[in-house]
This record gives structure tokens, C-alpha cells and sequence, in this order.
């Protein structure tokens, strides 16, 4: 698997991401890109005193995660970068490349019209987006590690 | 005090179901069972819910995994005297907190922090008990 990875997931750190991602890769550093969380320092102390104790963690807001690029000083370690949603992802495209695993990863809001899998619930307009998205980058839909992930098909890609 | 579980999946549920069969019935017992698909500021509008409905009441949250939703969204009400935390709930722990809810003169970090040392203390590996 590629070091770098992008998983959105809009509970950010839970057990999903502790148990599966963080322990079971020994990622060393955390990232959340939400402009929310970059302005609310008790969920952000809530967030980093879960990881464990030699897990770097920061908050960027999307701007400042744009510009200042903070994965690319870890690249031989792992870094587990989570964003919210689809659109926040869509956000920060200047960022990516064929050097990042994108990880749809949880999505937990099942009044959404497309149900991908017991995590992940998609409205129709994010399924499209990220159609869009898979004709440049492969997109995995992937709960935890162990899991096989399942790619997001996209038939007109080459 | 009310007590509130808060836990992945029906857990919270069968622990009460379970806790009830040893101790008989518990007032003031309140579950939150989070489920997949289910939105996190849902699950904290029930909490708040809660807290307003036992708003002159003190609130001990039991979770059952530190680092997990179920803590994540209980711990953002720290801010507050009246609530306490404790993750890693088990059937142990939550009796004892029942129990000691009973005398009014334990206060609310008491039962916390006994309640989640009973908690710690029922864990054993039988085979080293017997010498295996």
C-alpha cells in the first residue's frame, strides 16, 4: 500500500481508523484537514489523546493543508490523512497524485441514496463526484486493513 | 445520578439486560446504541437530549471503547462538572456503579473512579489464578 493515504471518513479517528488503520499499520503520523476541527481545540485534544503516544497528530484547515503540504516531510512512514467528506476531499485536489491510496473509508449517514457497504452511504450527486474523480486516480472503498478493499469501477477508464 | 451507556452496536442494551438479571431493575438508566449509518450529531442530539432531561442530575457516561465514537462524543461534555466519562465498560464495572449509586454520599467521581477499578480488578486469566 502507498504511505500516503486519504481516507474520508466523517467521524475522523474512531475504532474503525484506531484498531484497523493506525494499530494495525503503525501509521506514524495523523492528519485531519477540516475547517471545523482546525478551530475547535477540545475536539482536536478529544481526537490526539487516542492515538497512540508516539502517533504525531495535527489539524490543518483546508487552506493551510493546501499550502503547506504537511505529509510530505514523512515520506518513508506511513501518514493517515482524514477528511470528512467528498467534497472537502475535493477540496484539497491540488494536493494529490498517483502516490496517494484514496480510501473511501466511512460515510455513516444511510438516508443516503447509494449504499456502498455497511460504512459507507453516498448521496447521488458525491457517487458522481468520485466517478469523476476515479477516471484519474483508483478509488478504494476500504472499512479496515484486513479487508479486501473493493475499487470504485469506472468502465470508461483505460 | 443517571447513568448512561453508550456503545457501539446493541451492547449497551444486553450489558443493562444483563447488569438488571443480577441487581433486579435500575432507575435513571439511560442507552445509546450507535449503528452503522447512523450520523454523529444524532447520536450527540440524544445526548443532549439526555442532559436536558436530567438536567439537575449528575451524569456518569460508561462507553465501552477509549478512542471510539461512542467516547469521542461523550468526552466533548467534559467541559462540564456535572458529567464523567469512563470507557471500556463491563458487566463488573456497571454493577458496581449501580450499587454505589445507591448511597447518596458518593459522589459522582467516587463511583467513576471505583467503579472503573472494579472494572479493572474482575479481568483475570483464570489459568494463573490456578497455578496452570
Amino acid at each position: 500500500m502507498k504511505n500516503i493515504i486519504y481516507r474520508v471518513d466523517d467521524r475522523f479517528i474512531h475504532g474503525q481508523v484506531l484498531e484497523g488503520w493506525v494499530n494495525y499499520l503503525k501509521i506514524s503520523n495523523v492528519i485531519i484537514v477540516n475547517d471545523l476541527l482546525a478551530e475547535d481545540s477540545v475536539r482536536a485534544s478529544i481526537y490526539a489523546s487516542t492515538l497512540p503516544a508516539n502517533t504525531k497528530f495535527s489539524v490543518y484547515s483546508i487552506n493551510d493543508f493546501c499550502s503547506k503540504k504537511p505529509y510530505t516531510k514523512y515520506k518513508k512512514k506511513y501518514t493517515l490523512i482524514l477528511i470528512g467528506s467528498i467534497n472537502d476531499l475535493l477540496q484539497i485536489k491540488d494536493t494529490f497524485s498517483e502516490n496517494i491510496y484514496f480510501n473511501v473509508g466511512c460515510i455513516s449517514d444511510s438516508s443516503q441514496e447509494v449504499c456502498i457497504n455497511d460504512s459507507v452511504f453516498l448521496s447521488l450527486n458525491d457517487f458522481q463526484k468520485l466517478q469523476n474523480l476515479s477516471e484519474l486516480y483508483d478509488i478504494y472503498f476500504h472499512k479496515v486493513p484486513w479487508e479486501k478493499p473493493v475499487i470504485f469501477s469506472n468502465h470508461n477508464r483505460e | 445520578m443517571v447513568i448512561v451507556i453508550l456503545t457501539h452496536g446493541m451492547f449497551g442494551e444486553e450489558l443493562l439486560r444483563s447488569a438488571e438479571m443480577i441487581i433486579g431493575r435500575q432507575d435513571k438508566v439511560e442507552v445509546i446504541s450507535i449503528n452503522s449509518g447512523e450520523l454523529m450529531d444524532d447520536v450527540s442530539l440524544k445526548m443532549e437530549e439526555i442532559l436536558s432531561k436530567y438536567k439537575n442530575e449528575s451524569c456518569l457516561v460508561y462507553t465501552d471503547m477509549f478512542g471510539g465514537s461512542p467516547s469521542n462524543i461523550s468526552m466533548a461534555y467534559l467541559s462540564k462538572d456535572s458529567v464523567e466519562v469512563v470507557s471500556g465498560v463491563n458487566l463488573p464495572m456497571l454493577i458496581k456503579a449501580f450499587t454505589m449509586r445507591m448511597d447518596s454520599e458518593n459522589s459522582l467521581s467516587q463511583i467513576a473512579k471505583d467503579s472503573a477499578e472494579a472494572g479493572k480488578v474482575s479481568i483475570k486469566v483464570a489459568g494463573e489464578l490456578l497455578n496452570k
